[in-house]
Parts: structure tokens; C-alpha cells; sequence
């Protein structure tokens, strides 16, 4: 039983390849992580799934009649902006409906439960650029699950938060893997943690790497396009994945 | 001062068309400074110059020609700047350039001695007749209406309009709306303080604004009360002092304005 299936998949900018010949099958429950360089696709992915972008070639199956749950890269919006905490994860209950749009009783519960659940309840009223970064990663993080997604697709969420916050945000993310399917996408090699159940790495293409998999540093190289270093903490849990089986002659 | 107003329908009028103004300025300023669209109205502003020329060109009211150019610029900044590769900030000057060389083109043509342009280059509250009273009543109230209407919508648009996507919500419906009303209120403004101190009416009072409050809708009301009085008092000494009402109203804004960064920036320092 399969929550998303990519056949065939390739994206161009008008004549840049951004993504080439994409096969991906994924798992309901199951927590990918997608690595790989900047300029590799990533958030493009992201996006061909979220409907932003249409898909030049390929075909997506998408196995939810909800809306997917997402949570952009941090940069993506102006922190400055007059909103307040309450407000942004409010946003992920608005409809098609326009006219007179006002949040029922119902969607307020339902918005300070989750604030309360993420221990935000006490900043709902704070402009959201006055939250640090790991606060504001939660607030987007609520924002998405406030839809009630079967999906959740995450851009970067750990990107620039220091190791607690960043363990803070897996956490949470484990958590609501018991009950949800979960894409993340991420150029930060510390993802691939116990936390993630598989990895994928992108490149314009897209090499699957299983449960029983590991990651070696010729994987790695041939993704990232340089040579990695691969740091194991001895603290931090962290596994190897096996070299890909075809050759990338890109 | 109260009983000279009660005398003049002139001094009646310029009261009724700064309130409106204000109210205008403080939505749609509110809303522009927030999405950084403020070259972009500037760039309208100037292009609907094209517009009074041909309205004098045509024998109809410059106004008229002024609405049509402005949302087509409008419109025609968004529409090509999502399909062409070119940077909205270059369509802003392509726009910009071609409607005042237009509006000079069509003056240059219209037969017998050039109309007066300098009242909509600078404005003349003082000289708001009936007729444009009326205009701009109607689009106040419009724009009310339609803020109250969609107000979630309309910030969720400014903060992160991508997500709107994500929701399946048609944003570039909203945007075009939202363009088309940026449009329409410079055109508003156009009489009253004239094309080129539109935009410092529109980002002066959401900027003062923005120094109380953190919330989209208070600085729109915050906005729009810190307009109306610079509005009136503008007003008032220029019809004490016989300068002209639209620097006046400006110098006024920008002097509030940087009196506020000195208060703030020395609280910063005392805190």
C-alpha cells in the first residue's frame, strides 16, 4: 500500500533539467528523507507534489483525498510581517470560501490544542519574527498539521536551528510519523539519524535507499558531486546506506 | 478656523477628500509597504499619467483615462512578470517610462493650449470638485467592503501566498483583485496629492504605523488615523500659512516620520 507514487518524473526549467526520470514509491507511515546537494531538485520535488509545479514528463499518484501538509524552507517568508503566532497556524484552516471568511469555535479549539501541545500557547498573541527559529519551525510545523494531512512534506526544518532545537523538531516529527507519512527534505547530513526510516538521494535523479540499506562515502560523492566527509558522533546514532546500484553518467 | 469651513465648499470638500484619502492610504499603503509593492505602485502611479493624456486627447474626463491606464499597468506588471523572464522591477520602469511619455505624446497632440498638468503632477486638494468627491466615496467604500470581506484571505495572500496555493486557493485571482485595487485607490490619490507624493502618503502612515503595533489590522487603523491627521493638520496650515496642500501634507509625514525614528531610536539606547 503505497500513500505516493512517482512515475517517470521529470521536471524542466525551460531548458534546465531539474529533475530527470524520478521513480519513487512511498509507504503510508513511512519517514523519508530526501539529501543531496543545493540546486539538486529538492524542494522542486516538493513542489511537483504540492501541485506547484506541473511535471514536464511522468505521472504522480497521490493516495489521499486530503490536502498534503506543508512546511516551507524558514527564508521563505517575511518575518516582519504583522501576523501573529495564532493567526499564521489559523491560515492552515482557510478554505476556497472568501466571502466573509471567519475561523469557527471549532478550528480555534482545535488551533490552541496544537499550540498547547507544542508549548506555544503562551507566544499565540507574539508577532511571529519574535519567536527564535525553533519556535517559528513549530509554528509551521502546526500550521500543516492544523490541515489534518495524511501527508507531510517538510523543506529544510532544521536548516540554521542549533542541535536542541533541531533534536526538539525530530521529536516532535517522530511523533507524528505514528500517524502520518512524512517527506522531509533536508541537505543536512545529520538527518540521516535514527529518526528517518529511509533515505533518498536527489541529484536531478533519485537513488532509493531502503530500510536494510547504508550510506557510504561513495553514495554520498556521487550525489553531492564532491567529496563528503561523513562525521559519526559517537553520541548520535547514525547508519550507512549501500552504494546505488546503477551508474549516474550525468 | 470652523466657521471659514462652514463658509467654503472648497475647504468642505479638501476636509472630505483627506478623511477618504486617509482611509484609503492606510489599507492599501498598509498592504503595499507589507508586500514590498511599493516601486510597483509607484511605477502605476506614473503610468496613468499616459491615461490623463489621453483623457485631455479624447475630450473626457483625464480621470477616466487615469483608471483605465492604472489597471492595466496594474495588471500588466503581475500578468507579465509571472509569464516573460523579465524582473518586475525592470517591467516597473518599462511601465513607468512608457505611460508619462505617452501622456506627454497625447498632450503634445490634442489640439489648442496645453491643460494644465501640474495638479495632477502635485495635487490640489483645494480643487476636488463634486464629482470626484463622489468617485472617491464610492471606491472607500468598496475597498471597506471588500477588506472586511476577505481579510483572512487577504493577509494569509501578503504573508505567504505559496501556502495559499498549497490550499488549492486561486492566490492569482486574489492578487489581481488586490492589483486592480492598488490601482483604482492611487487614482483616488491622484487629485489630491498628485502622482508624484502618492507614494509617500501611502508608506508614510503605515510606516509611523508600524512603530505601535505588530498586528496587520491595527496598522491598518493605526494607519489610517495617523493619515488623517496629517491629512488635516497638513491641511490646515496650508491654508494659514498659503503654501501648497500636497508638499505641505508630505514634508508634515516625513518630518512625523523621522521624529519618530529619533523618539525610538533614543528609547532603544535608554532601555
Amino acid at each position: 500500500m503505497y500513500d505516493i507514487e512517482i512515475k517517470n518524473l521529470s521536471v524542466n526549467y525551460d531548458s534546465v533539467i531539474a529533475l530527470k526520470d524520478i521513480n519513487l514509491k512511498v509507504k503510508n507511515k513511512e519517514f523519508l528523507g530526501i539529501i543531496g546537494p543545493n540546486g539538486g531538485g529538492k524542494s522542486t520535488l516538493l513542489k511537483v507534489l504540492l501541485g506547484l509545479l506541473k511535471p514536464s514528463k511522468g505521472s504522480i499518484n497521490l493516495n489521499t483525498n486530503k490536502p498534503l501538509g506543508y512546511v516551507p524552507q524558514y527564508s521563505h517568508f517575511d518575518s516582519e510581517f504583522p501576523i501573529k503566532v495564532k493567526d499564521v497556524i489559523l491560515m492552515g484552516k482557510l478554505t476556497k470560501e472568501m466571502f466573509f471568511h471567519r475561523y469557527s469555535d471549532k478550528e480555534m479549539k482545535k488551533v490552541r490544542e496544537i499550540m498547547d501541545a507544542f508549548g506555544l500557547l503562551k507566544y499565540q498573541d507574539r508577532q511571529i519574527g519574535q519567536l527564535s527559529g525553533g519556535q517559528i519551525q513549530k509554528v509551521m510545523i502546526a500550521r500543516a498539521l492544523i490541515m489534518e494531512p495524511d501527508i507531510l512534506l517538510l523543506d529544510e526544518p532544521t536548516a540554521s536551528l542549533d542541535s536542541n532545537a533541531k533534536s526538539e523538531i525530530y521529536k516532535i516529527l517522530k511523533n507524528i510519523n505514528k500517524d502520518k507519512t512524512i517527506i522531509m527534505v533536508s541537505h543536512d547530513l545529520e538527518v540521516v539519524s535514527s529518526y528517518i526510516e529511509s533515505v533518498a538521494c536527489l541529484n536531478k535523479t533519485l537513488h532509493y535507499h531502503g530500510d536494510n540499506n547504508e550510506l557510504n562515502k561513495e553514495t554520498l560523492e556521487k550525489t553531492y558531486g564532491c567529496p563528503v566527509e561523513l562525521i559519526a558522533h559517537g553520541s548520535t546514532p547514525h547508519r550507512v546506506l549501500n552504494r546505488h546500484r546503477e551508474e549516474n553518467n550525468d | 478656523m470652523i466657521d471659514v469651513i462652514f463658509k467654503y465648499t472648497f475647504l468642505q470638500n479638501a476636509i472630505i477628500a483627506s478623511i477618504l484619502s486617509s482611509i484609503v492610504c492606510g489599507i492599501i499603503g498598509t498592504i503595499i509597504v507589507e508586500k514590498k509593492l511599493v516601486m510597483m505602485s509607484g511605477g502605476i502611479a506614473h503610468t496613468s499619467f499616459g491615461g490623463i493624456g489621453l483623457g485631455y486627447f479624447l475630450g473626457i474626463e483625464p480621470i477616466i483615462g487615469a483608471i483605465f491606464f492604472s489597471v492595466l499597468a496594474a495588471l500588466g506588471i503581475s500578468q507579465i512578470g509571472r509569464k516573460a523572464k523579465t524582473k518586475s522591477d525592470a517591467l516597473i520602469g518599462i511601465f513607468w517610462s512608457t505611460g508619462m511619455a505617452l501622456g506627454i505624446f497625447f498632450i503634445g497632440l490634442t489640439p489648442g493650449y496645453p491643460p494644465d498638468m501640474t495638479s495632477y503632477l502635485f495635487g490640489d486638494i483645494l480643487t476636488v470638485s463634486k464629482t470626484y468627491l463622489y468617485i472617491m466615496v464610492i471606491v472607500t467604500v468598496l475597498l471597506i467592503f471588500s477588506i472586511l470581506a476577505f481579510f483572512n484571505h487577504i493577509r494569509a495572500y501578503l504573508f505567504d501566498e505559496e501556502f495559499l496555493k498549497v490550499l488549492k486557493i486561486p492566490s492569482v485571482l486574489l492578487e489581481s483583485f488586490l492589483f486592480v485595487f492598488i490601482a483604482l485607490s492611487i487614482v483616488v490619490l491622484l487629485k489630491v496629492v498628485g502622482i508624484i507624493l502618492v507614494i509617500a502618503l501611502l508608506t508614510i502612515p503605515p510606516a509611523i504605523s508600524k512603530f505601535f503595533t505588530y498586528d496587520f489590522k491595527n496598522m491598518i487603523i493605526g494607519s489610517i488615523i495617523i493619515g488623517m491627521f496629517l491629512c488635516l493638520f497638513g491641511l490646515y496650515i496650508s491654508y494659514r500659512f498659503n503654501i501648497p496642500s500636497g508638499a505641505t501634507i508630505i514634508l508634515l509625514s516625513s518630518f512625523l516620520y523621522f521624529i519618530m525614528v529619533i523618539i525610538k531610536t533614543m528609547k532603544k539606547r535608554f532601555d
